[in-house]
């Protein structure tokens, strides 16, 4: 091609929208960028001190937990899943929504929940006490250290691989079984020969889902002691405020990120977990009698109780007997915080998800693609470390304009401007849940055909008018749902919140996250009832989703 | 020459061979032309570098004596002043008749508008579906209000891809006639595109046929009819 020409070409690409986006992208990977490139930084000597004595620990830790979790919640979701969709047995259609609500719950409010239930003064021993005077031995029941750790993570986390698994063997596997069933096989066979190959990419990708949540994971894995990289990254920063150490404990999760997705490419083996199937013919289920019905009836019973009701009464009662101390207090700034915060980080993530799907779906190229990954990547990268990164980039940020605030601001030389403010903590939610308000934009481009706009534009409107009066009102649905999806995780979000928030700046899950290590568990409740009610709405939009 | 297009080439990757290659044509204005050719033999690319909507990478377009696409010039498709009427129709489906008709009407005051608009639904015949959605509409009543909007900024030339391939067997000939009639009525210059020569035949004063992706007309004189 001729140089005027590809000049040309850039020229009548490089409008505003596409300038905007790429800043949106660059302000995305910069944090991590930055982490990764502390491999190549000097550190001090609490990174040898820490690479010495503690790092083996902390990502045998991380190990430990990423496989057992992995394994256990993998092996329930796949389980339920599997008989919900082959089987028909009493109150099989409450239960296929009733066992994604676990997910309502955040892990780290189950974890202070089931000790304190499982500890001598809880409620489960005193029962067993006061009516049988029977006494557990110590270290019995009780839901402690890394047991307790894996016990809730596997609880609250199994139904994301339960989901996409349910997903798959409904819409894909129904003409595979009817012709097994023809072959003659018997259930377990069924399971064992079809489903589980059938649905193989699927619930590899419902594992990794399971598996970023884990590496993530701050709250459960703090609070029983177990010591993994990303508490360790918090011990880092909180005790020795060495961020540089912190940096390459975060760049070491990123590569344990990294060889976990070529695990997964070569698990998969080129096959992909289409989220688009096509509905073929429901699956025509069997129905259980006797025995078999009340087997699948009880075990879907055990798991929602456990993973769902007994956490969810007990924190109503501890909530009757503290609301109103609770209340009292600073509760109500608590909400505000909270509400603030998300609300700030939801729209700026609305306004950088269109901003990108719109420029991959105007230009699709290999580096559109790129740029959709760039967007998305923040679901990989745990809280921790894209908080890390941030907080790196803005103190360096400080660093660099410290000689112009004193002019600019009329602040004290000195002062920490950018790294002390809101903006670090927002950028943070930003980068980390950027994929859930794209994810939900990008796939409602799908109601968008290319001549929609094509039509606008040979009828004499530019850009901006085709985006608001044709894009737009046909987007509207998605782009609230994404903004509702990126809304309640930050709601939720703990570790993130934890590492950049600015001094006193407390929200509903800090306080509640504060409570429950400072042992004041009752007073935790309220706030937990809170936020498990907010996540119980997002957990139905994305049903509602997915449902269109 | 009221188009003139020279040595246009165009491909969509580098990996594939050129969907156009060295292509060169005229049309004289007021002519309506129709270019056949088989499914995939490049006809919506060609519709679609003369309205803007793809860069060609080489060659020069020039539409009522302005060049439009050159080596150093690229109109953008909303001030090149070409309508279009999609394969699909595309219109918009949270507007109503009259509003996609406006759409494109931003240049008019509001009372110059409001005649326009009634022009065109008269040209159309679809004065008492004016407040209805398109999915409420026939498919050739839908086409219809695709070509009024297309008409409605009076543009210079008229492009339509395929018109007439969503519409059933037996309304065809019928929807021929009335797109024939409105076109003559606007009085516009008209490119046409189909894969059926009966189309062709009803509608065009002249045919240009292609007969593959890669050998497009070429500098050889496309065959005139
Ligand atoms: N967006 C696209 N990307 C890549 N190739 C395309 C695209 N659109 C069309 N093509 C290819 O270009 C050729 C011409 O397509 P098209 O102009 O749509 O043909 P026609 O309209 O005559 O059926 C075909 O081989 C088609 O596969
Ligand atoms: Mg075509």
């Amino acid at each position: 091609m001729k140089t005027s020409i590809w000049l040309r070409e850039i020229r009548r690409r490089a409008n505003s929208w596409f300038i905007i986006t790429m800043l949106g992208a660059l302000v995305i990977i910069m944090p991590v960028a930055y982490v990764i490139l502390s491999f190549f930084q000097p550190t001090g000597g609490n990174w040898e001190h820490i690479k010495e004595y503690l790092l083996a620990d902390y990502i045998k830790g991380s190990v430990i937990l990423v496989g057992s979790v992995g394994f256990l919640s993998t092996t329930i979701g796949v389980v339920l899943a599997w008989i919900v969709a082959a089987y028909e047995f009493p109150f099989r259609k409450q239960f296929k929504w009733l066992l994604i609500i676990p997910l309502a719950i955040p892990p780290y409010i189950a974890a202070y929940t089931y000790s304190t239930m499982t500890s001598y003064t809880g409620i489960i021993q005193s029962f067993f006490r006061n009516h049988f005077d029977y006494h557990f031995t110590p270290g019995t029941i009780e839901i402690m250290s890394l047991r307790g750790a894996i016990f809730v993570l596997t609880l609250f986390l199994y139904p994301y691989v339960y989901m996409i698994a349910l997903n798959y063997f409904e819409k894909q596997s129904a003409s595979y079984i009817e012709s097994a069933k023809t072959l003659g096989l018997n259930g377990f066979q069924m399971f064992f020969r079809l489903g589980l190959p059938i649905a193989r990419p699927a619930i590899i990708a419902g594992s990794m889902l399971v598996i970023f949540e884990v590496l993530s994971d701050y709250g459960v894995a703090s609070f029983f002691g177990v010591r993994t990289i990303s508490t360790a990254i918090f011990q880092t920063w909180f005790g020795m405020y060495d961020i540089h150490a912190a940096m390459r404990l975060a760049a070491w999760l990123l590569v344990i990120i990294l060889g976990i997705f070529m695990l997964e490419r070569f698990l998969r083996k080129g096959r992909k977990y289409d989220t688009n199937v096509t509905q073929s013919r429901p699956l025509a289920r069997k129905r259980l009698r006797g025995w078999t019905a009340w087997v699948a009836f009880l075990t879907c019973s055990a798991v929602f109780l456990s993973a769902f009701l007994i956490p969810f009464v007990q924190l109503i009662s501890w909530s009757l007997k503290t609301f109103e101390k609770v209340w009292r207090s600073d509760f109500v700034s608590l909400i505000t915080n909270s509400l603030l915060a998300a609300l700030i980080g939801a729209l700026i993530i609305s306004f950088f998800a269109i901003l990108a799907a719109r420029t991959i779906n105007l230009y699709p190229s290999a580096s559109s693609n790129l740029l959709a990954r760039i967007m998305t990547s923040g679901y990989a990268v745990p809280g921790a470390v894209v908080a890390i990164g941030v907080l790196a980039l803005f103190i360096t940020l400080d660093e660099k304009l410290a000689f112009i605030y004193p002019k600019l601001l009329g602040v004290e030389s000195g002062t920490l401007v950018l790294s002390m403010s809101i903006a670090m903590l927002i950028t943070g939610y930003v980068i980390r849940f950027m994929a859930q308000g794209f994810n939900a934009i990008e796939s409602g481009y799908t109601k968008v055909p290319p001549s929609y706009r094509e039509a606008s534009f040979l009828l004499g409107r530019g850009l901006t008018y085709t985006f608001w009066k044709v894009e737009f009102p046909l987007l509207r649905g998605s782009i609230l749902i994404g903004f509702a999806l990126a809304f309640l995780e930050i709601m939720k979000e703990l570790p993130l919140t934890l590492l950049l928030r600015p001094f006193n700046f407390d929200t509903l899950a800090t306080r509640t996250y504060q409570y429950a290590i400072d042992e004041r568990i009752y007073e935790a409740a309220p706030s937990s009832l809170l936020l498990i009610c907010l996540s119980i709405l997002s957990v139905i939009i994305i049903l509602k989703f997915e449902e269109k | 020459m009221f188009v003139n297009i020279q040595n246009l080439s165009f491909r969509y990757s580098k990996k594939q061979p050129p969907v156009i290659d060295r292509f060169s044509f005229t049309i004289e204005k007021g002519e309506i032309v129709g270019i056949v050719g088989a499914s995939g033999s490049g006809k919506s690319t060609l519709l679609r570098l003369l309205a803007g909507l793809e860069d060609p990478t080489a060659g020069s377009i020039e539409l009522n004596g302005r060049l439009i696409v050159g080596d150093n010039t690229y109109i953008e498709a909303e001030k090149r002043g070409v309508g279009m009427v999609f394969q699909n129709y595309a219109l918009f489906p949270h507007l109503t008749v009259s509003e996609n008709i406006c759409f494109g009407l931003h240049k008019l005051k509001r009372p110059e508008k409001k005649k326009r608009l009634d022009e065109m639904l008269e040209l159309v015949q679809l004065q008492e579906f004016a407040k209805r959605y398109p999915h409420e509409l026939s498919g050739g009543q839908q086409q219809r209000v695709a070509l009024a909007r297309a008409l409605a900024p009076s543009p210079s030339i008229l492009l339509m891809d395929e018109p007439f391939s969503n519409l059933d067997t037996n309304l065809k000939s019928l929807i021929r006639m009335e797109v024939r009639d409105i076109l003559q009525k606007a009085n516009i210059t008209c490119l046409f595109v189909s894969h059926d020569q009966a189309d062709v035949d009803a509608i065009c004063d002249r045919t240009i046929y292609i007969d593959c992706a890669t050998y497009v007309g070429l500098e050889k004189e496309a065959i005139t009819v």
